[in-house]
């Protein structure tokens, strides 16, 4: 029982210790907006995080951000409201996924290539 | 009993009393002090430029590691050992390339840096506190900052794509390897493993000029 109790409490300090690193495994995401801004009021937002960069006046604008590692979601917000959910995809550890914002027929869509 | 629980009660009553005045002592010795000075919105010259020097010393090393890492990929036998070392240095550049992301400490520093220097060149364009000369002056300091940071942060920008590229480049070749490695093709997999090192090295000898020209805004004022 007390050996239990011995490892247990190796478990938790080790789990302790990780979380004091605070060093999550990281992605990168570049986002690529190959459209004018159509509206002053659009914003980029990935996972909740305005994307400052892709909210230029520039006729084209490319960012490269890193995510932890896991699902990524990228939504146009129109004011503070979220209007559209423009694409969702998962992030690896090291790796690089490539997103395109484009306008189609005045609809704004997003295409993933990891 | 009755007797020292009212003793204790004396002490912490004089306990909490003591650190109240000390406490509201202090308050009143910073606040003395902060209005001695103007207001003072914090500065963030010096702590971009600290990142700036942080992010070349720690690129200079990355560079150099991934450098090595190519190297040692050519020297490889094993197809095991290869995959490995070619994990490693995916991972090395993915590394250098967190150093300049977007979302990143510099990249977020410099871009703080610009914002506050644009406001001061407001506040000075509205300014009648100064005379002319030193009104121009303080203008003329704000806007080299500007620049300087713009340059900085477009540098380092420059390092993110190259960066971007060579971590699409590893990450592709990589993936091929896996490929290959499905239909068992060992030596296939050896020549596209050593091609790409020598690719790597290449491309991090133009990096490490690259992240040697960044220079940091110097405070001047």
């Amino acid at each position: 029982m007390s050996q239990l109790m011995a490892w247990a409490s190796a478990g938790l300090m080790a789990l302790g210790l990780n979380s004091c690193t605070g060093e999550d495994p990281v992605g990168y995401v570049e986002i690529t907006r190959t459209f004018p801004q159509t509206s002053s009021r659009d914003t980029f937002r990935i996972n909740g995080a305005e994307v400052a960069g892709l909210n230029s006046a520039d006729p084209m604008a490319k960012v490269v951000v890193s995510q932890k590692v896991g699902k990524v979601v990228i939504e146009l917000y129109r004011g503070e409201a979220l209007h559209w959910q423009l694409c969702a995809f998962d992030v690896a550890r090291n790796r690089l996924v490539t997103a395109t914002i484009y306008l189609q027929n005045r609809d704004i869509r997003c295409s993933v290539q990891s | 009993m009755p007797a020292r629980s009212h003793f204790i009660k004396i002490v912490l009553i004089s306990v909490c009393l003591g650190l109240a005045t000390t406490a509201g002592g202090a308050r009143s010795v910073a606040f003395a002090a902060e209005a001695d000075k103007a207001p003072q919105v914090a500065n963030p010259v010096d702590d971009f430029n600290r990142a700036v020097v942080e992010a070349k010393k720690s690129l200079g090393d990355l560079s150099a590691k991934i450098e090595e890492s190519s190297k040692q990929i050519e020297g490889l036998t094993s197809t095991e050992a290869a995959r490995a070392q070619v994990a490693e240095l995916q991972s090395l550049i993915a590394d250098a390339l967190g150093q300049v992301a977007d979302n990143g400490k510099v990249m977020t520093l410099g871009q703080k840096v610009v914002d506050f220097a644009r406001s001061k060149e407001a506040m000075f364009d509205r300014d009648t506190k100064f005379t002319p000369d030193e009104r121009q002056y303080l203008l003329k300091e704000w806007r080299r900052i500007e620049t300087e940071a713009k340059r900085a942060t477009d540098d380092l920008g420059n390092a993110r794509s190259e960066f971007t590229e060579l971590l699409r480049q590893v990450q592709a070749r990589s993936d091929y390897i896996e490929e290959l490695q499905a239909l068992n093709n060992a030596q296939q997999m050896l020549d596209v493993i050593k091609k790409l090192a020598g690719e790597v090295r290449a491309a991090s000898g133009s990096m490490k000029s690259l992240i040697q020209s960044v220079t940091a805004p110097a405070p001047g004022i």
